[in-house]
């Protein structure tokens, strides 16, 4: 039994203090060398005494038997002046051990800081209230989940973000009804507007800069304790593709990475669809030259293309995963040797054919140009429904399952707001970040989706000095 | 019945892209036919002519919605009572999903004779259906969002027809009016039919935002329909001599056969699939404004209306069997359209003008 | 949301229900070229050219087979091989020169119909039998590919005016204005252009030898690339290229009988000259000389096509568009009797790196 209550005596006044706490919990060295001294060898009278002498702020008097449960836990220690006194002095003594701060593993960028979020909620404010100190940034703290009463955090910056954004999300919050929350990618999964769609509709990030700047935009957070991933919403799909690096480079060197992400995402998904289209209804469109290397290179197969392309589809998952659960020296190994010698293998054995072994490389190598991992989850699924529908109904399958996946994605919305913005309803001005970047001195306004109370974040005019020639 | 809440709707400027994206459906494809028959190579100047109508016509269903305080229904319901009214607009509810199903047998056929012969009616006709079902249901602001990317992605389609120009042969299309104006009028009113489309206007006037502002940007979609249809037709007389214009069904597909990029060889296959996007919006919203009307008027939910007329659009379609019927429920379907826009509407116009000189106001 | 789950449902047994009739690339044979020959007094002769894909070289394969229509043919063909004959790729038709003669348009007008074909087929006639040129083995990359690009080549840098199906056919339904398609023949194991077969209607009705090909193609069409030489005097030649060349036709007079003036615009670099410096005087010269044969060479085809009543550069339908309320029909009573000039002007720009 890690719960714990030992008698001590007061050297001074003679009194005895009943001490109670569980012992996972609370920090020995911090009680030994901060509270007992002032417990065991300072004169006091009453309760009220000893929590004035204490040099530890979070001491105060409680009597609520909930509460001193709750706190217990929670790794404070319960003095009372008789074993059977219900009101006693709680004291924090939690015992604190997390990991250093590290650099970030998913949103890793070569230019800029290096920090990210780690599992303690308190460190991550600290990161994040270093970074925008100024008052009006609000921290809203509740619990969630009956059974781990995880801290949850909202913060966002009054003044800026539109009230209803938070409102929803702390309403939102509040009814999350559920038992053991571990990580913030519970809470989106349940706090989520569709629940149901493949898409994620708030972003996560452990990057403590991306949440700076995206709370300066207007945006809200959601921070969880236990949980290195912060969540930002509300959001659009093409924040999704942006990398945070993008804003470290040069506008027009950002802007052009940018299209070709979103260029090779496309590409990612619409081409094993096509091959199979093409292969299957369509030769006609292939132009001559290539007709003889794709003849040629299919001649051995005995598949037809739709076989062929799931089997090399599902290859790369298999490898995919398998790379994921081993230890990382084994894993690399096995992703290299597996794609190569897998790969070689099967069109020397004819079940694949080589130009078919380069276009799901390329595809699969497309998708991970995604720099928010869940939706490279996404990309990957999205693939599938569209070669079925090329095996059916050739490229007029394509553009229906296409039509499909533009519905659902115009159903979306992240916290109210509409999932496709900038795109649909249109919004020009928040055009200026959504595809390509510009120049941090024309992006003077917050983005309109946002609806913030103050839309203007810098006078455009100072940013922008203009200069006669030799002036 | 006429005002919707603030969150349904649309802002203005959309006005422009389902417009625009109504007018151009499946007619596109083989419209230049039936005025070249007429007009020859002076068609272009009808199209002009009909595209100047059609704002004449536009600014009258303007009126008539400041009229009727932006719900049509109800201009039919005071001006000729409950009954009478109600036939009316049930008449126009059946317009809209005969345009719906007549839109979607046309592109059906289209695929059957380019791309798959042996694509079953049925089976595309359901699926397709089932799609516009799902899009409809999220109601209006899901279909004009679907207008807008059906209208901006395919637009990319317009440059291909730069690969055209090397087999165009501008001299054909001269002397200008070199026929008598009554074929150019008559052409004029052929091509209304392929024009038509911004009568949905009525239906979905109130879910725009500002409405009384939506007036500019509906006349731009007229204008835009106008002067596109009208260098396409520049461009099919040129490409084509007339005697071969008449053999040709689809003049604008065949057009598409000439293209030629360096990764794809037959165009038109492209050009078919694209035109799946371009047809989904017609089709959408006329299941819409069709169930809308029945919402108005009969004590049904929109969505059983929807699922109703989606299922009679459904059966339809399989009665239609080859081409001769498609053309008919064509040439009928235009018909009334003509006759709704180019004659009921300045009728109402003029009866309304009237009871509200007599009444004081309707 | 239990909508959205019946739709869903809903979907999936609709697609799962579709299936179409594949043509998996490599089940498939495709055709790249088909030649049509007469085979006796009601019969045809239809053979169809398949490229068989190796590693490295491509082998070609025919197949022939006899019936009286065009499209029984191809139909027949099928009986003949494993796997399904499929025309979407055909690059090339030819046409042998005694079914040109009889008249083309059945064969024509079949590849119209057919909705998998495109219109950049190229047409020709063979000087010979289709069949016989078919089975030559000519490129590296199959006969089919060879064909269709031997035939490019020559309209976009030589003596060939634009053709293809789309243009024959364009030409063929218009009134003012006759088709024309090249003439090829078989050579051993090449296949060369000898000139360009002129139709009326869809006969064969005259041939025009490749020393007048130049001039029918400046009249018939325009010029952007290529060389021609012309001969200054006896034995001395000039070799002109990078030709661009522009027409202007223009008529007076009244619509039934109009003077029709044919002005020929030519402009190019020369690239060879032997007899020393290419002097100013020396290039009036050749200019003039350049003029000189146009003008006579041109007149004499203009005049060749009044005979054989003939108009395959259209004046037909070019007077049409000058004239209200033209008549065809008029025009053409006339039209052996038509005064027709040729004019031309002929610059040579400058004379390349050396003098």
């Amino acid at each position: 039994m890690d719960f714990q209550t030992k008698v001590y005596r007061n050297d001074t006044s003679g009194l005895y203090l009943w001490v109670s706490y569980i012992k996972p919990m609370v920090d020995i060295e911090t009680v030994a060398r901060s509270i007992f001294p002032y417990l065991f060898h300072r004169p006091f009278s009453s309760l009220e005494d000893i929590r004035q002498a204490l040099p530890i702020d979070d001491a105060y008097i409680s009597s609520d038997p909930n509460d001193v449960k709750a706190k217990l836990l929670e790794g404070y220690l319960f003095v009372r002046l008789h074993e059977t006194d219900e009101t006693g002095l709680l004291i924090k003594a939690q015992k604190t051990l997390e990991r250093t701060l590290t650099i970030p593993e998913v949103e890793f960028s070569v230019v800029g800081p290096k920090e990210s979020f780690i599992e303690s909620l308190e460190t991550n404010l600290y990161l994040l209230r270093k970074r925008i100190p100024i008052d009006r940034l609000t921290v809203k703290m509740t619990r969630v989940g009956t059974l781990s009463k995880t801290k949850v955090a909202v913060v966002y910056i009054d003044g800026i973000a539109n009230p209803d954004n938070v409102q929803t999300v702390l309403q939102r919050i509040e009814q999350v009804e559920f038992d053991e929350m571990i990580d913030s990618s519970y809470i989106v999964q349940i706090i989520s507007d569709n629940r149901h769609s493949p898409f994620p509709q708030l972003l996560d990030t452990e990057r403590p800069d991306r949440v700076a700047a995206v709370l300066a935009e207007g945006k809200v957070a959601i921070m969880v304790d236990g949980s290195p991933h912060v969540l930002i919403g509300p959001t659009t799909l093409v924040e999704f593709f942006s990398s945070f690096e993008d804003y470290f480079l040069n506008w027009t060197i950002a802007s052009f990475f940018r299209l070709i992400r979103l260029f090779s995402v496309t590409f990612s998904i619409l081409i094993t669809p096509i091959y199979v289209a093409t292969l299957n209804y369509h030769y006609e469109l292939i132009p001559k030259d290539l007709l003889g290397t794709l003849i040629t290179s299919r001649r051995e197969i005995p598949f037809p293309p739709i076989l062929e392309v799931l089997f090399l589809e599902l290859t790369i998952e298999l490898l995919r995963e398998a790379g994921a659960r081993l230890p990382t020296k084994v894993g690399q190994t096995i992703g290299i040797v597996g794609g190569i010698v897998i790969g070689t293998a099967s069109v020397e054995a004819g079940l694949t054919s080589n130009v078919l072994l380069i276009l799901v490389a390329l595809a699969a190598l497309a998708s991970f140009t995604t720099p928010v991992y869940k939706i490279g989850n996404t990309i990957r699924l999205m693939r599938f429904p569209f070669i079925l529908f090329a095996e059916m109904w050739g490229l007029l399958g394509v553009a229906f399952c296409f039509c499909i996946v533009m519905t659902h994605l115009l159903y979306l919305t992240s916290l109210g707001r509409p999932f496709l913005a900038p795109l649909y309803p249109p919004r020009w001005r928040d055009l200026k970040d959504a595809f390509i970047r510009l120049p941090f001195t024309s992006q003077s306004k917050r983005p309109e989706t946002l609806r913030t109370e103050q839309p203007i974040r810098f006078n455009r005019k100072k940013a922008k000095e203009k200069r006669d020639i030799d002036e | 019945m006429a005002s919707v809440a603030e969150r349904l709707q649309v802002s203005p400027f959309m006005t422009f892209f389902v417009i625009v994206s109504m007018q151009i459906g499946v007619g596109v494809l083989g419209f230049q036919r039936v005025i070249a028959k007429t007009a020859g190579h002076d068609a272009w100047i009808s199209v002009l002519l009909a595209g100047a109508s059609s704002h004449l016509i536009l600014i009258v269903l303007y009126w008539l919605l400041q009229q009727a305080d932006g719900d049509f229904l109800l201009l039919h319901q005071r001006l000729f009572g409950r009954w009478v009214g109600g036939a009316l607009s049930s008449l126009l509810a059946l317009y809209f999903a005969a345009m719906a199903f007549v839109v979607l047998r046309t592109y059906i056929e289209v695929i059957q004779v380019w791309m798959f012969p042996d694509l079953k009616t049925w089976e595309f006709s359901l699926a397709f259906l089932f799609l516009c079902l799902y899009i409809t249901v999220g109601g209006f602001r899901v279909v004009v969002g679907i207008y807008f990317f059906c209208l901006i992605i395919p637009s990319y389609l317009l440059f291909t027809f730069w690969f055209v120009l090397d087999y165009t042969d501008f001299y054909q299309l001269l002397p200008i009016l070199d026929h008598p104006p009554s074929t150019i009028v008559k052409a004029a009113k052929q091509m209304t039919l392929t024009m038509l489309g911004y009568e949905t206007i009525l239906l979905f006037y109130p879910f725009i935002k500002r409405g009384n502002q939506s007036a500019k940007w509906a006349h731009a979609a007229l204008l835009t329909t106008t002067l596109f249809y009208a260098l396409l037709t520049v461009l099919t007389l040129a490409y084509f001599s007339e005697k071969q214009l008449q053999r040709q069904i689809w003049p604008t597909l065949t057009m598409w056969k000439m293209v030629e990029l360096p990764f794809i060889e037959r165009f038109e296959y492209i050009g078919i699939a694209n035109w799946l996007l371009i047809i989904l919006p017609n089709v959408c919203l006329g299941l819409w404004c069709s169930s809308r009307i029945c919402k108005q008027l009969f004590p049904v939910r929109q969505k059983t209306a929807l699922l109703v007329i989606a299922a009679i659009c459904f059966f339809s379609t399989l009665l239609i069997h080859d081409r001769k019927e498609v053309d008919f429920v064509n040439t009928i379907l235009n018909r009334v359209g003509f006759y709704f826009l180019y004659i009921w509407i300045p009728c109402l116009a003029g009866i309304t003008y009237i009871v509200k000189k007599v009444r004081g106001n309707v | 949301m239990s909508i959205r789950t019946a739709l869903l449902i809903g979907f999936t047994v609709a697609i799962l229900c579709g299936c179409l009739r594949k043509e998996i690339l490599d089940d498939i044979n495709i055709e790249s070229a088909v030649g049509f020959d007469e085979a006796g007094k009601e019969k045809i002769r239809g053979t169809v050219l398949i490229p068989v894909y190796k590693k490295g070289e491509t082998a070609n394969k025919t197949l022939t087979a006899v019936s009286p229509t065009a499209k029984d043919v191809l139909e027949e063909l099928q009986y003949k091989t494993s796997e399904p004959l499929v025309n979407g790729s055909i690059e090339t038709a030819l046409y042998g020169k005694r079914l040109a003669k009889r008249g083309i348009f059945p064969f024509v007008d079949q590849f119209h119909r057919d909705a998998s074909i495109g219109t950049r087929l190229y047409l020709a006639v063979v000087d010979g039998t289709a069949e016989r040129l078919l089975e030559g083995r000519y490129g590296r990359q199959g006969s089919g590919i060879y064909l269709s690009n031997l035939l490019k080549q020559n309209i976009e840098q030589r003596d060939l005016p634009k053709t293809n199906l789309h243009l024959f056919l364009k030409t063929y339904y218009a009134d003012g204005k006759d088709p024309f398609l090249p003439y090829i023949r078989r050579v051993g194991e090449d296949v060369q252009v000898i000139g360009v077969a002129l139709f009326r209607n869809d006969r064969m009705v005259d041939t025009i030898g490749r020393s007048d090909m130049f001039y029918f193609k400046i009249a018939a069409d325009a010029y952007s690339e290529g060389t021609h030489t012309i001969r200054l005097n006896r034995q001395h030649y000039v070799s002109i290229k990078n030709i661009s060349t522009k027409r202007t036709i223009s008529f007076s007079g009244p619509k039934t009988r109009p003077h029709i003036h044919v002005h020929l615009a030519l402009e190019g670099v020369v690239r060879e000259y032997k007899r020393g410096a290419f002097t100013f005087d020396v290039r009036k010269s050749v200019e003039k000389t350049f003029e000189q044969q146009i003008r006579s060479k041109t007149a004499a085809l203009l005049r060749r096509f009044q005979e054989k009543h003939i108009d395959p550069i259209g004046f037909g339908d070019l007077a049409a568009s000058r004239y209200r309320q033209f008549r065809h029909r008029d025009f053409y009573k006339n039209y052996s009797h038509l005064p027709i000039r040729v004019t031309a002007e002929v610059t040579i720009r400058d004379t390349g790196i050396i003098e």
